[in-house]
């Protein structure tokens, strides 16, 4: 049977994955609200399996992005950067404002290297895809990117 | 997990690099807020109830301010510091937030129906809210347990739509995620008082501030109603109740909780029962489920009658819960419901020293989902291919969708140690100097040693096939794909609850792909899987090399899905659907991006091999696989 199972270990990987996972989740989703329920409920889930998870930190990255995906998918992104005050300062909203034109794909690609600062087959096993893919779309993002940069 | 290293890693250089990290860098102002589960619910509590904090935690931080907003000078916050040494401890008693419903008011001139119908419902405390193409009756007085009822002058005549196309959603408001879809369709009724109106199912009744949406021919209609927490518990349950519960429904009062999932009921179970689903039915409007087979440890007895009911347990003391447990139950094959997959949670209460055990729910779940339940989404799932343990073969039913597998990639034909294998009572794939535990997707069968998949294709011990799916640790296929199929991986691997098992999105013969002129095809998969980068863009011929031209100028050689055809004149490719795409047009698809040496699972042809060999290109040499076994033009 399983057994709830809180370990220190988990308490560790929380102290030290928490605030990358959830800036990364923030920006991914656009919604702290996401990125708060995504990490928590990854959180909640890893303690529930316990000592069954070999690796808690890599599993509660991927968890974390999976769910966040069903929250989006369920239609319930909430609105960042909809602030319409022109701003001269680089600020946060205007930041995630800017991956609003990136694909979800890219997005998860952009945050997860720039914020959270995986390398390619890293992020590729994160989001169960191909390195090859991983490169692709990052280098698709940053000509979106690129552009989106030029304009402003 | 490693610190973040960006140069040198295997990703292409970009002068945009140190800008992005530059911009990104912004984010460390920003403090994330506390989201570690609530300490005293980790021991006893069910994770649903972690979902709940979580949700109410976001819903503080939206109220606290930690929703990015944009402060007097112009800098983003994210609501309050929260000091990073804060002990766990001292986070466990973290008081749930209050959370202000915004329930729907009568409005000051009620709704007044067309002549056929009442001017006013006769549901004490009722009022009319709508308009004439949807409406329903508010509560005037509070929370009042009831169905889900809604009147339209376009249902005038109930008795000729006996099955009304009405849709209706419910969405807790105040935990985000919670939703309970009553489906497509609903019931007529009839009654002197309200004349003709539809039936889509039972509201729902658990605690929390639900927002209701229903549409019905073109119109809808929301509202938001609050349940409240039920009044102290003052009584200690009928002993008899237990009894009641378990041979019928007729008296009982269900909570449903429209969040949990099968998952998570049996991680959070102290016990768990696999018994068999052998009946089901519909008595009085009320579907049952008869359950059989249970184990004798389970102190059920051997046979198990539910029913459904979505109203609330208002005689019931949340905190006399003294324990969670959880009933898992399958079908088996032969089962008039094969496919159907339940799971039943019980609350324990604590009543003089007593235990008293009170199953709480039924939950239908797809793609592991809650399902409400009404009668046409339980026959959807009984249409469902069932979950099959049948010898060495465990396929898995088409509840759950792998369609965004990719992790998983074999080669039949790289490798000449890689094949199909039945052993000791499992099937195995053979290769990378191990072997991995199989569970098949939906439409294998098997007989006598015989595996056969996809259109047909027969597999026996020995044969040589390709797998495409998702590589899951042995205990997580009791969660992902069901107990039976998870109870037979656990015994093929010894009980290992890391070892790695594959759940095949598609399956393949040999052999893999080939080339009709310039063209390169993958093998024939069955399955609808695709990583989901677009590959999108001209078709381009350029010696010998059919190459899609994105809208960056790049280009990649293409493995086309299987069917798809080379036409010489006009020059162009066939898709499988029989479109013809010319040289110079568009076309667009799902897929990912391989290197060569990453392409065995798509295609292991020489002819093919040899042709990628000569059409990859630039630094890393990427090929577009189109995946999902659809290419359209543009």
């Amino acid at each position: 049977m399983m057994e709830v199972v809180a370990d220190d270990r988990i308490e560790r990987v929380y102290r030290a994955e928490h605030d990358r996972l959830w800036r990364s989740l923030l920006s991914y989703t656009g919604s702290a609200d996401l990125a708060s329920e995504a990490e928590s409920e990854a959180f909640t889930q890893l303690i529930g399996r316990g000592a069954e998870i070999r690796d808690p930190a890599a599993w509660v990255w991927r968890s974390a992005y999976r769910i966040a995906n069903g929250l989006m998918d369920r239609g319930r992104r909430a609105a960042v950067g909809v602030d319409p005050t022109p701003v001269t300062d680089w600020s946060i909203v205007d930041l995630l404002s800017m991956l609003d034109g990136l694909s979800r794909q890219q997005r998860a690609c952009v945050v997860l290297r720039y914020v959270a600062g995986f390398t390619g087959p890293e992020i590729a096993e994160l989001l169960d895809t191909s390195a090859g893919t991983v490169r692709v779309q990052l280098h698709r993002a940053h000509e979106t990117l690129r552009a989106t940069l030029e304009t402003t | 997990m490693t610190e973040p290293d960006l140069p040198g890693n295997d990703l292409p250089d970009d002068e945009l690099d140190p800008v992005l990290q530059e911009r990104f860098a912004a984010l460390d102002a920003v403090e994330p807020p506390v989201t570690w589960p609530a300490a005293g619910s980790r021991s006893a509590g069910h994770p649903r109830r972690w979902l709940a904090f979580a949700a109410a935690a976001a819903v503080l931080a939206a109220s606290a301010g930690w929703v990015l907003t944009r402060g007097d000078d112009g800098e983003v916050v994210a609501g309050d510091d929260l000091d990073s040494s804060t002990s766990f401890s001292s986070l466990a008693g973290t008081a749930p937030p209050v959370f202000d419903c915004p329930v729907t008011r009568p409005p000051a001139e009620p709704f007044v129906p067309p002549e056929q119908w009442a001017p006013e419902p006769s549901i004490p405390g009722g009022v009319w809210f709508g308009d004439d193409d949807l409406w329903t009756v508010l509560d005037t007085g509070g929370y009042v347990p009831r169905k889900s009822i809604w009147w339209s002058a376009n249902f005038r005549d109930g008795g000729s739509e006996p099955v009304p196309e009405i849709a209706v959603i419910y969405e807790r408001l105040d935990a985000p995620g919670m939703v309970v879809d009553l489906g497509p369709e609903g019931t007529n009724a009839n009654t002197a008082a309200d004349g003709w109106f539809m039936i889509a199912g039972g509201e729902p009744a658990t605690p929390g501030c639900w927002q209701a949406t229903a549409t019905y021919k073109g119109a809808t209609l929301s509202y938001v109603y609050e349940v409240p927490e039920p009044a102290g518990f003052t009584d200690c349950p009928d002993p008899q109740l237990a009894a009641t519960v378990m041979s019928g429904s007729s008296n009982v009062a269900y909570d449903y909780q429209g969040s949990a999932s099968p998952a998570e009921l049996v991680a959070s179970a102290d016990h768990v029962v696999v018994g068999r689903v052998s009946g089901v039915g519909v008595d009085d409007g009320q579907v049952w489920i008869e359950l059989s087979d249970l184990a004798p440890d389970s102190g059920l007895g051997g046979v198990v009658r539910v029913g459904y009911e979505f109203f609330a347990s208002s005689d019931i003391d949340t905190d006399a819960i003294v324990g969670v447990r959880a009933l898992a139950v399958l079908h088996d094959n032969d089962a008039a419901i094969g496919g159907l997959e339940v799971a039943l949670e019980g609350l324990w209460f604590s009543c003089d020293g007593d235990a008293v055990a009170y199953p709480a729910k039924l939950v239908p779940t797809r793609d592991g989902w809650p399902v409400a339940p009404s009668i046409n989404q339980l026959t959807d799932l009984i249409a469902d291919p069932p979950v099959l343990v049948d010898g060495p073969v465990v396929r898995r039913s088409g509840q759950r969708s792998f369609a965004d597998a990719q992790l998983a990639a074999f080669g039949d034909e790289a490798d000449g140690a890689d094949k199909f294998s039945l052993d000791g009572g499992c099937s195995w794939f053979v290769g990378g100097g191990g072997r991995t535990a199989i569970v098949w997707p939906p439409g294998t069968e098997h007989d006598d040693g015989v595996v056969t998949f996809g259109p047909g294709l027969p597999a026996v011990d020995g044969s040589r096939l390709g797998f495409r799916g998702v590589m899951l640790d042995a205990f997580l296929v009791r969660y992902e794909i069901g107990l039976a199929a998870g109870e037979a991986i656990e015994a093929c691997v010894g009980g290992v609850s890391d070892a790695p098992v594959l759940v095949a999105d598609t399956v393949v013969a040999s052999p893999h792909g080939g080339v009709d002129g310039p063209l390169m095809f993958s093998a024939p998969w069955e399955g609808n899987g695709s990583e989901g980068a677009l590959i999108a863009g001209v078709v381009q011929l350029d010696d010998d090399c059919i190459y899609v031209v994105d809208s960056l100028g790049d280009r990649y050689p293409v493995i086309w899905p299987h069917g798809t055809t080379w036409r010489d004149d006009p020059a162009g490719i066939v898709t499988p659907a029989g479109e013809f795409v010319a040289l110079g047009d568009a076309v667009t698809g799902g897929g990912g991006y391989y290197t060569p040496e990453a392409l065995a699972g798509f295609v292991a042809d020489a002819d093919a091999l040899a042709m990628v060999d000569r059409c990859a290109e630039g630094e890393f040499r990427e090929i577009a696989v189109v995946q999902g076994g659809t290419i359209d033009p543009a």
